[in-house]
This record gives C-alpha cells, structure tokens and sequence, in this order.
C-alpha cells in the first residue's frame, strides 16, 4: 500500500494509469454497448465520414469504425498481453537462474540469450510470419513477438539476479538447507519483483508496437482485425492520399495512447523503486 | 532497462548515419547517369510514364526473358523494339507497323514487310529479322520466344509487288500437326518484337553461338532499334528514352510527324500509393496502376477513359482459381456454391471501386464489345450462379458438406459425409495488391455466411507466383489472359480449362494453363468435348459455328465451375493527368484505344499529346 501511495504521488504514473486502464476497461466493457459480432457486417458505402450514423465513419469495405476499432483494441491488447507474459517469463526465468546459478549453466544461457539479441528479431518475424500461408492468427503472432523479444528480458533480470547472489540472506538460505528453486522462489524473486514487472509493462509495450508494424506491412492476423490491420488496410486502400483521416488517425492514436501510458508508468514506477532516482 | 535504452539510441543512431550514408551513394550514381542525358528533362518535352517498372531496371536485352528485361524493353512496349503488326483493343482490327497484315486463314497468316522499316544503324528491317526471333527456338532451347514454334511450322518468304514497290511477303505456316492454332499465331505477330538479327546473330558468332552468354548481355548502350524511341539513360530511380529523329515510321506512318515529346521518363515506384500521389501531384503523367476512388483525383486533373463508371474499358478478368483436386473443391456442387456466395455486386462497388461492369456468369466478358457477339444471355440464366445465400447454402448441403457453427452464429468448421473435419481452405494472394485483398476479403466474409470455411491467405508475391503453376493452393486469385489480344475469350477458355499439359500436383511438376488441374484427362469423370472444343474454336472460320462452340464451352464452364469470375477490370488501368499533356484518348475523343502511350496500338498518341502551354 505504501508503494501505491508513492506511485500515485507520481502524476506521471497517474496520467499513465488512467490512460491504460481506462482504455482496458473501455476494451472489456464497451462490448455490452456495441454490439461486436457486426464489426465485420459492411453498413454502407466506402469511407462514409464520420456522422452521427457512423462517429467514426467507415472503412474502405464499408464497415463502421468504431466497431472495427473496438474489436483492433482488444485484439491489440491480447497480442500485447500474450507477447509480454511470454517474453517476460521466459526472459525472467532463463535470466534468474543463469545470474544465480553462474558458471557452465550461465555460460550456456548467457550465450544462448546473446545469440537471440543479435539475430534481427524484426527479420525473424517478417520471415516466419510471411512463411506462415495458414493459421497466421492472433495468437500466433503474439507468440511470435513473445519468442523474438525474451532475451533483453534475460540479460537485465540476470544482471540484478546475480548481484543478488553474494547477499547475506542468500547465504543464509543457503546454510539452511534451501535448494536453488526455493531459493530463486522465495527470496530472488521477491528482491525483483517490482523490477520483472517494469520489464513486463516495457514488453506489453513493445508486443503492441510490434504487432502494429508487422500487421500496417500486411503480415498480421488473419482470423482478426487489429490495429495494425487497419492501418494496413487504410494504406492499402490510398486512404492517406485521398484525406480519408479517419481511416489512419483514430488507430494510430489509440496505439500512441496505449504505448505512451505503459512507458508513463514504466517511467514513473522507475522514480519509485530505484533508490538512486526516488526524490 | 537503462541499458536497453542506451543500446537502442545508440543503434537506431548508427541506423541513420548508415541511412544517410546509402542515400548519398544513390543520388550520385543516379545523377552521374542522368547529367550525361543531355542536360535535364524540360517538363514540355518529357512525357512521364509509370506503373511498367517496380524494381531496379536490370537488362535491356530483348532476347532475356519478359520479365527480366526492363520497360520499354519488356511485354508489349513498342517504344524501342516493334512487332509486325498492332492490335487495336478499342476496333479489334489490326494496324500495320513493322509489317502490314494481308491475309489469316486457317493455313497461313500473311504479313508484308514494310518497305521503309529501318533500324537505328539504317539498315532496312528485313525478313531475316522477323525470321531470326520467331525462330530462335529452333536453334536454341532457353529462347524466350521459344514457344513460338509449337504454332508455327515454317515462314515463307516471297517477293511480291505492292503499290509499285517490290516488298518481302511472310507467310506464318500454321502447324497443322502442332497446336494448330492460327489465333495464338496472331497474338505472337503483335507480341513479338522484331530485332536486329544483323546485331544478334553477331553477338552469338562472339559468344560461341551460346544464347545464354548472349541473354546476361545488358544490351545499354546505343542499342539498334526500329521504334521511335531510344535508351538515353538509367538508374534505380528513372529510366530515360528519348526521341529518334530518323525514326522511318515517322514519315511511312504518321504523316511526317515526330512524336512530340522528346524524352519519354518512367520513374520507378516501388507501389501504387506513391503512384497515385505523384499522378495527383502531376509528377507524372500517366500510369496503370490501381488507383482506387479515381472521380476524387479529377481535381488534380487525373482523368481516365470515361468520366463516369465504370471509368475504364473492361478486358480482364480476376478469378479465384479452385484446386480442383481437393476434396471437397473437387464437388462441382461445392464450386458452385461457392460461385453463389459471393457478393459480386460489393466486389464492384468496394473493392475495385465501381470500375466493374455489373459481371454475367461464365468465362464471356458479356460487356466487352469484342466478346458479347459470344455471349448467351439465355445460357447464362439458365446454368450460372448468381450471389445468393440461401442457394449457396442448399449447395453445400448437396455436396455432402455439412457446416458447423459456433454458439455465436460464426463458423466454426465444415465436416464431410463421413463426419470427418476437413481443413480451412485459402485463398492465396499476393499480399499487398489492395484491390485483389479487398475482393478476397469481401469472397471470404460471403463464404464463411454460406457455411464455407476459408480464410484469406495474403503471401509475399515471392511465394504467390511459384504457388499458381505448382497447383500449391486450395483456391488463388488469378487473371488468366490479361491482355486483350486477338485470341480472345479462346486465350481465357483456355488458360482456365485446358486439359493438354494436365500435370497430377506435387513432384515439382508445373502447368502454365488449367492451373486448378480441371478436368484430368486420366479421371472417369473427363469431359474429352471441352478440349475438342479448345481445338476447334481457332480453326473456325464461320461465326455462327463459332458462335455454338464458344456457347458450350460456357455452358460447360458455368455447370462444372473450375473457377469463379469475380469482376471485369481494364486489362491496364490508363489514368492520365492533363496538368502539363492534352488530347490524351478517352471515350469523347476516341482516336486510340483506352492504353498509355507506350503499349501496342496505344503508342500512337504519342503523336497526337499536345505540351500544356
């Protein structure tokens, strides 16, 4: 409670949580209100203007925007989540025990995590997903981003996992009898946890932005729209060159909004927890 | 974290310096090449061309393949090579150029060699030459123009006497034991470009008579040409021809004009995007790229054929190509239901933005007036499909598909007779192509309403174009015979229908017509008639029983279904600005067909641009 008291101290953190979660509860929410199995359904003519039929207007198919937007929201959120909850697990676990363990084990996972972070993780997601000619879901993609993006994870939690190491009560743990799960368990962990966190809420961020990019050069899901879907097909469709702004900047501001409030609260989580920056 | 900041500013900083660096090399390669052209391109004399070149322009060579070879080298470009004769798309009729047509029957199609025909050295264009390309795929196996000797079995050649001037008179022999096929032997006289055999037959004497030595030639540098234009210069970014004075049609064929712009520039785009903005800003003056919603250009003085839709002049036409060898695409009930739900009338009015004519069932392109002599309204209404669900529904179910549906209402997957899930099918395209994306986006959401479970499959062009002749898709978005040439809608009929190479899929095997592998001729289900119907249209002299013939192949086509028409398209989007050239060719002022001036019979409105002053 008193680490929540300190970050709401921060307008930083609060201008960032309100934007996030404000936009998580419009996700999970809004779709009482409108009515998302039509999202795909076309309503009417291509690029209609926003009116007070369509607020946002429609899409080159004649789908309404809000709808389509609404249903990106979510499916940008899920990529986000997927691709942050699979890079940061692994990319804390590969990184806690390879710090804690040192020698051989370190060696091998530091080599290994190395190697992920000089492969072009941006390439390998281009290739993969243009080799993939089915089955290139959601899903898949977050997966994608989530195996490509782990391994700047691993090399800063083993970083902080192995100054921990040589602490006093490591060592106590150790003449206890603790093995080593027990120990990164209960009292690694707990040492990073707010900074696994940080890593995550960077992750959520950079699975977003990713699929965003992947999806606006036209290799993104095919089962579902999101943002960067629509983004891509607005490009595709000439929206830019004929001023259809509706077509681009309702989802490049909703990807902006998200993005700018996870690094918000990175950013002011960060003034918290280390010593070295808190005023 | 911290860390991960640092190293990201520090890369994307060595990013742009390299950037930079790149962009420096570039500018001066491609300005040491175009200060050499003469010293710049005036806009009054520089007509700027596009939508023929997307990559880095990397042979000149007219003997390398078509799609190796650069524009105005590549496909049907008169500007620099020419063929015997042109084929007019708006009269159907054929205009002499190299050569003047005087007969086509079944045995023989002649052509007269324009006595005034000169190449850029000044030596006269001769038989020899015609002779040379049309059969260089007897000499040599890797000719690109190899397949003209499946049609032709030998050329004559006479002198004869016409209008007191003594001509060489060509006489194309149709194979009557090949293919024998005197309409393919027409398409080859205005798609095959003449060259100089005097250059060529020298080069291959140098290169030990080895073609291939001969075909990594770039063939750059003061090439000998017979058409109007010749290569000035050339980079990533630009390719520059520019006027020949001496050219002879100049006097032979348009009244001792010039052409009247002196520099012809294609600048190279890498997409339609960049395309449409620089025709809107009047950087260039035509192109035929898609360009969606063009009635929102004509402020920017973009204008195209007619001034209303459909805008353009139809003459091909997109399909989805079924793999008919996979269950359940090999059901003709499933193909039909597939052809009835599809939202044609949204295809037109979204995803190609109204440049359709309303589309009649069958391979006939009802609108064209080239094709509707062969059309049968009757015909179509009693065998087509039309969009209609509930039909498509009914179709399914007597395929023996049953639909599984989620408790939402969407679908989940389709089942066969025997209850076994059968695997989501997909339409391959390439991705990127926007109009061809909407159209399989507006078929997949019809489909999977009518209790079809497909999805779309957008792959890199890469991956697209080695999948089409492997048979490697279950349904594929294609345009068979994209041209309008004078064998048409047989050309169509045929790349769609034609059993005569069929090839089983897989062990590498490959088939440039009937990709779908319809109608095997080893199955019991064979239909023998629609390859007798292939081989006797081009022998067909009499309409009315060409007439009967075309009519049942498209009976045959609409009931078995190997393929579902989808639009009818301009075979080249021809969208012109008149900011800085006038008196382009439209339906008000029909003196050429509905092409830029580069292509085919199009080519002579070079003579007739006016320079806004």
């Amino acid at each position: 409670m008193k680490l929540l008291r300190n970050l709401l101290k921060s307008p930083m953190f609060v201008i960032g949580a309100v934007l996030f979660f404000g936009t998580i509860l419009f996700a999970i929410f809004a779709p009482f209100f409108i009515d998302l199995k039509t999202a795909m359904d076309r309503v009417g003519g291509q690029y209609l203007e926003p009116s007070g039929s369509f607020w946002l207007g429609t899409d080159d198919l004649g789908r309404d925007y809000v709808k389509l937007l609404l249903q990106g929201l979510r499916s940008s959120l899920y990529v986000g989540f997927l691709a942050g909850v699979l890079a940061t697990t692994v990319g804390t676990l590969v990184g806690i025990y390879g710090g804690f363990k040192g020698g051989i084990i370190d060696d091998i996972l530091n080599m290994f995590t190395n190697l992920f972070i000089v492969i072009p993780s941006f390439v390998v997601l281009i290739l993969v997903s243009a080799s993939l000619e089915q089955g290139r879901s959601l899903t898949i993609i977050a997966l994608l981003i989530g195996a490509t993006t782990w391994p700047w994870t691993a090399r800063s939690v083993r970083a902080q996992a192995s100054s921990l190491k040589s602490r006093d009560h490591i060592s106590l743990a150790r003449i206890n009898g603790a093995n080593t799960l027990q120990i990164i368990y209960k009292h690694i962990l707990p040492y990073l946890a707010s900074y696994v966190f940080m890593v995550f809420i960077m992750q959520v961020a950079s699975g977003i932005l990713s699929e965003s990019a992947i999806s606006m050069i036209g290799l993104g899901p095919m089962d579902n729209v999101s943002l960067g879907v629509i983004l891509n097909q607005a490009k595709n469709a000439g929206a830019l060159g004929d001023g259809i702004w509706w077509g681009i900047f309702p989802a490049s501001i909703i990807i902006t909004v998200i993005v700018f409030a996870l690094f918000l609260i990175n950013n002011s989580m960060e003034g918290v927890f280390n010593p070295r920056l808190r005023k | 974290m911290r860390g991960m900041n640092k190293f990201g500013i520090s890369l994307a900083i060595t990013g742009l310096v390299l950037l930079a660096g790149c962009k420096d090399d570039k500018q001066a390669q491609t300005q040491g090449q175009d200060d050499s052209a003469a010293g710049g391109f005036p806009r009054g004399k520089s007509l700027y061309l596009a939508g023929s070149q997307w990559g880095d322009p990397s042979t000149f060579n007219p003997l390398a393949e078509s799609w190796q070879a650069a524009w105005p080298v590549s496909d049907r470009f008169n500007l620099m090579y020419e063929p015997l004769i042109n084929y007019n798309s708006q009269t159907g009729k054929f205009e002499p150029l190299l050569g003047t047509l005087v007969l086509s029957d079944a045995d023989s199609i002649v052509v007269d060699i324009n006595p005034t025909a000169k190449w850029s050295d000044g030596k006269p264009v001769v038989s020899t030459d015609v002779k040379f390309i049309f059969e260089l795929g007897r000499r040599f196996k890797g000719a690109a123009t190899g397949f003209a000797i499946e049609f032709i079995s030998g050329i004559n050649v006479d002198t004869v006497e016409a209008n007191g001037a003594k001509v060489e008179r060509l006489s194309f022999l149709v194979d009557k034991k090949g293919r024998n096929n005197p309409l393919v032997i027409l398409d080859l006289l205005q798609a095959i470009r003449i060259v100089p055999s005097h250059v060529f037959e020298a080069l291959l004497t140098a290169n030990k008579n080895d073609l291939a030595e001969v075909q990594k030639l770039k063939i750059d540098s003061v090439p000998v040409v017979s058409g109007p234009y010749q290569l000035d210069s050339y980079s990533n970014e630009k390719i520059v021809i520019k006027r020949r004075a001496d050219y002879w049609g100049n006097a032979s064929l348009h009244q001792g004009k010039l052409p009247v712009p002196l520099f012809v520039i294609h600048p190279i785009y890498k997409s339609n995007d960049h395309f449409a903005i620089a025709l809107q800003k009047g950087d260039i003056d035509a192109s035929q790229t898609f360009i969606p919603r063009i009635w929102l250009k004509k402020k920017d003085k973009v204008q195209t054929w007619m001034d209303q839709a459909p805008y353009f002049v139809s003459g091909a036409m997109p399909i989805l190509l079924i793999n008919t060898t996979k269950a359940p695409l090999n059901s003709k009930l499933f193909r039909r239901a597939m052809a009835a739900a599809i939202s044609y009338s949204s295809i037109k009015e979204l995803a190609v933005s109204g440049y359709s004519p309303d589309i009649q069932p069958g391979l006939i392109m009802a609108s064209s007036p080239l094709e509707s002599k062969y059309f049968v309204a009757e015909d179509a209404k009693a065998r087509g499909v039309l969009f209609n669900l509930d039909s498509a529904k009914a179709l399914v179910a007597a395929a023996g598909v049953k639909s599984v549906f989620k408790a939402d209402g969407t679908l989940d997957y389709m089942t066969d007779k025997a209850g076994k899930k059968l695997p989501t099918l997909t339409i391959k395209a390439p991705a990127g192509w926007s109009d061809w994306e909407a159209t399989v986006t507006i078929a997949v959401k019809g489909l999977r309403e009518a209790g079809i479970d497909v999805r779309e499959g957008f792959v890199d062009a890469g991956l697209y174009w080695p999948a089409l002749p492997a048979g490697d898709f279950d349904l594929i978005m294609h345009k068979p015979a994209s041209a309008v040439t004078p064998s048409l809608p047989w050309s169509r009929f045929d790349a769609v229908m034609s059993s005569r190479n069929w090839k089983p899929i897989g062990g590498g095997s490959s088939m440039n017509e009937n990709q779908g592998r319809y109608n095997s001729p080893k199955s019991k289900e064979y239909n023998s008639k629609v390859d007798s119907l292939l081989k006797v249209i081009p022998i067909t002299a009499d309409e009315v029983a060409l007439k009967a013939a075309y009519a049942e192949l498209n009976r045959i086509f609409m009931d078995d279904q190997p393929a579902i028409p989808l639009c009818y398209l301009p075979e080249q989007f021809y969208e012109f600005s008149v900011a800085h050239w006038t008196n382009w060719p439209s339906e008000k002022n029909p003196y050429g067909p509905a092409q830029l001036p580069m292509v085919s019979a199009g080519t002579n409105s070079l003579w007739q641009l006016q320079p806004v002053q």
